[in-house]
């Protein structure tokens, strides 16, 4: 019934809602005079016109994608294909590396060998196995655990892969094995102090370990510290040399960027092999240089005479009258082997008179002297130090601090501060008085820098106390070449009833070099040394402390490219003289 | 038309049937990349894991005092001394060896060595 024709239809373009769509299909090829079937047609019409459009739309999109354009990716289809190099570690706790970039604690995976005792049928059997795998662990043990009446249970942490593969060709399907890692220390007791450690669970229990936690687990990026583990190592080892020679209960050492206050090196000896994690002695995990609070004694005379200098109430010039003891109130202030005469203030240092410095605190008060030693930051914990073991000052309430106090802290009695406080605030005085809270890691940035003395006091400090190692008490560390400035103390050790013992002390030295433009400063603390033949039965500082601060820097220096300030003629004379010109 | 129409259909039928097997040479392919690919991934997985060990390990043999111990045994280098380190203006000048120009090599013993085997 199909007839070629033109359509009889009239041809609407409006419609009602719901009222069929009406194509004339005289335009395709056929009529039919049947509505029905007419619009039937249509409807086929439209679907298969629908169709022709969609994969007309597939197959231009396909050549698009495959001939004409090339597959564009993306920035999130290139990190979907991509490995992710950078960044993908696989262990979830951060390594920490030292400031050249080696490892000092990193995690290893391990594999932990864990089961269900619940589920167990042949328990002797699996524990006699087990306990031939492992010699260690006693028959017995093992099987105290696979009989607990428990849902889940460990047989053993941190396997090593021997290990697993015994345990995997044993054929157990009761035995399973669950991922892990463990804290490892590649410097061992290196950085034992600085590192702290980690308990079972890898969570953080001393050191840095333990105040960066969170840094350490929520990023897989280095932490990287400010120590180097040259300097380190060689600071450590001078250490350990000199606890033996002196018999000395604990020595520490601190060497500090004078200017950045950046920590080059942090030691304490006696420490400890991180990696045994021994917490029996808490003894040998006692951080001195962080924790130990003491009275430093004649350190202080460098603080007292920066304040001083710096409060102009007195000059440079000035003398003060040392011929006889200072009485305050029922205390009487004395030197130990000074000459009885009026001393100018580098003789003071020279000489560490008590009785001139404090005369020279007494000069500037009570009041000065408590602000400059709260800007020296001696009233409080150490700003802004990452470590966890972190000492508190001890000292007399602003209230209760009359004269005599004034006068006993001028040469470091009646407050007691940590290593780190003093080779701090020293810094800061032969910097050119600017004092920066010290750092372990270059992540710190919420550190800022204060003034606390003039620049002219820093570079006349600079003077006296280079005159102290030529001339005074330091004699021991003037390592030629290298223009060693610094102060020695000693100070009485202080018994559980606070009372001091005659004939024990703990000696300091801090210094710093070269002096003509400081670069690095050194502290030397050491515990109850005791008398030797060659020290001929002294327990000062002088003889102690000080060479072994000489010895440190003599190492350290040329490893930290400090040049040596030798005079060019001389060494000149001496090349010519070896070869006989 | 019938003609017409079968060769739409021929037409049809062989663009379905050319699309349709080089959909399915494509999506094998692209499969057997994507095997590859996770292969690669779970290599590179194994080999930063053994390059972390590694890194441990390497730090632990770079233990400064095991360095020192090794120094020691083999080699017979020692720590440097401030005195060792010379300023460049402190070398003798050309003119001071003149009528001595055989002071060096006298003085010097890998110089005198070498002096020797020539001749």
């Amino acid at each position: 019934m199909v007839k070629l024709g033109l359509s009889k239809k009239k041809k609407t373009f409006t419609y009602l809602p719901g009222q069929e769509i009406y194509f004339s299909s005289s335009s395709f090829g056929w009529e039919t005079e049947d509505e029905a079937v007419n619009v039937c047609h249509n409807r086929i019409l439209c679907v298969i016109g629908l169709f022709i459009f969609i994969y007309i739309v597939i197959i231009a999109r396909i050549f698009n994608v495959c001939l004409v354009n090339g597959i564009q990716f993306n920035q999130e289809s290139i990190s979907y294909y991509r490995p992710r190099l950078r960044g993908m570690s696989p262990v979830k706790r951060a390594n920490i590396t030292d400031r050249n970039g080696v490892i000092v604690a990193t995690n290893l995976p391990t594999v932990n060998l864990i089961t269900y005792p619940y589920k167990i049928s042949n328990p002797q059997e699996i524990a006699q196995k087990l306990s031939e795998v492992f010699p260690d662990t006693s028959y017995e043990a093992f099987l105290k655990i696979l009989t607990r009446r428990s849902k889940f249970a460990y047989l053993r942490r941190n396997m090593t892969p021997q290990q697993q593969a015994k345990v995997n060709a044993l054929g157990f399907p009761e035995l399973e094995f669950e991922p892990s890692e463990i804290r490892v220390y590649p410097q061992k007791e290196l950085l034992s102090h600085v590192l702290g450690n980690t308990d079972i669970d890898n969570e953080g229990i001393a050191g840095l370990e333990k105040s960066l936690n969170n840094r350490l687990n929520n990023s897989t990026k280095d932490l990287r510290l400010t120590i180097d583990l040259g300097v380190q190592y060689a600071v450590r080892d001078e250490l350990i040399k000199a606890k033996e020679k002196f018999k000395a209960e604990r020595v520490t050492a601190i060497v500090m960027d004078i200017n950045t206050s950046e920590i080059i090196a942090l030691a304490s000896v006696p420490d400890y092999d991180l990696n045994k994690r021994d917490f029996t002695d808490p003894d040998i995990k006692f951080n001195f240089a962080t924790l130990g609070v003491y009275e430093a004694g004649s350190v202080f005379k460098v603080f007292n005479t920066a304040m001083g200098l710096d409060s102009g109430k007195i000059k440079i010039t000035d003398s003060f009258d040392a011929t006889k003891p200072l009485k305050m109130g029922w205390h009487k202030i004395t030197d130990y082997r000074v000459p009885a005469k009026w001393l100018t203030v580098g003789e003071t240092l020279i000489y560490s008179s008590n009785i001139a410095s404090a005369l020279m605190a007494l000069r500037v008060g009570k009041k000065l002297q408590i602000k400059f030693f709260k800007n020296m930051g001696f009233f409080d914990k150490i700003e802004n130090l990452e470590i966890y073991e972190k000492g508190r000052p001890l000292h007399r309430s602003e209230r209760s601090w009359q004269d005599d106090t004034v006068a006993t802290a001028a040469y470091g009695y009646g407050i007691s501060v940590t290593p780190i406080h003093i080779i701090t605030a020293f810094s800061a005085v032969l910097n050119g008085g600017l004092y920066t809270p010290p750092t372990l890691t270059q992540e710190n940035t919420f550190r800022k820098t204060r003034r606390v003395i003039s620049k002219q006091t820093s570079m006349d400090m600079r003077k006296l106390l280079r005159d102290v190692v030529i001339y005074g008490s330091g004699k021991n560390a003037n390592v030629p070449g290298y223009d060693v400035a610094g102060k020695t103390g000693s100070a009485n050790k202080l018994d559980k009833n606070g009372r001091y013992i005659q004939g024990q002390n703990i000696t300091s030295f801090v210094s710093a070099f070269p002096i003509t433009d400081p670069k690095y400063s050194v502290m030397v603390v050491m515990d109850y040394p005791k008398p030797l033949k060659e020290t001929y039965g002294f327990v000062t500082s002088g003889w102690n402390s000080v060479p072994t601060g000489g010895k440190i820097i003599s190492r350290i220096a040329p490893q930290l490219n400090v040049r040596p300030n030798f005079d060019v003629d001389t060494q000149r004379e001496k090349i010519l003289k070896n070869y006989g010109l | 038309m019938s003609n017409v129409k079968t060769a739409i259909s021929i037409l049809w039928c062989l663009i379905t049937v050319v699309i349709g097997s080089y959909y399915f040479v494509l999506t094998n392919d692209v499969q057997n990349l994507e095997k590859e690919l996770a292969q690669i991934n779970r290599d590179i997985r194994d080999d930063i894991r053994d390059i972390h060990i590694l890194e441990a390990d390497w730090s632990e043999l770079n233990n400064p005092e095991r360095l020192r111990e090794l120094a020691g045994k083999y080699i017979s280098l020692d720590f440097i001394k401030p005195e060792q380190i010379i300023n460049y203006s402190a070398l003798p000048l050309e003119g001071e060896l003149i009528g001595n120009p055989t002071m060096f090599a006298k003085n010097n013993r890998e110089l005198r060595k070498l002096v020797n085997s020539e001749r």
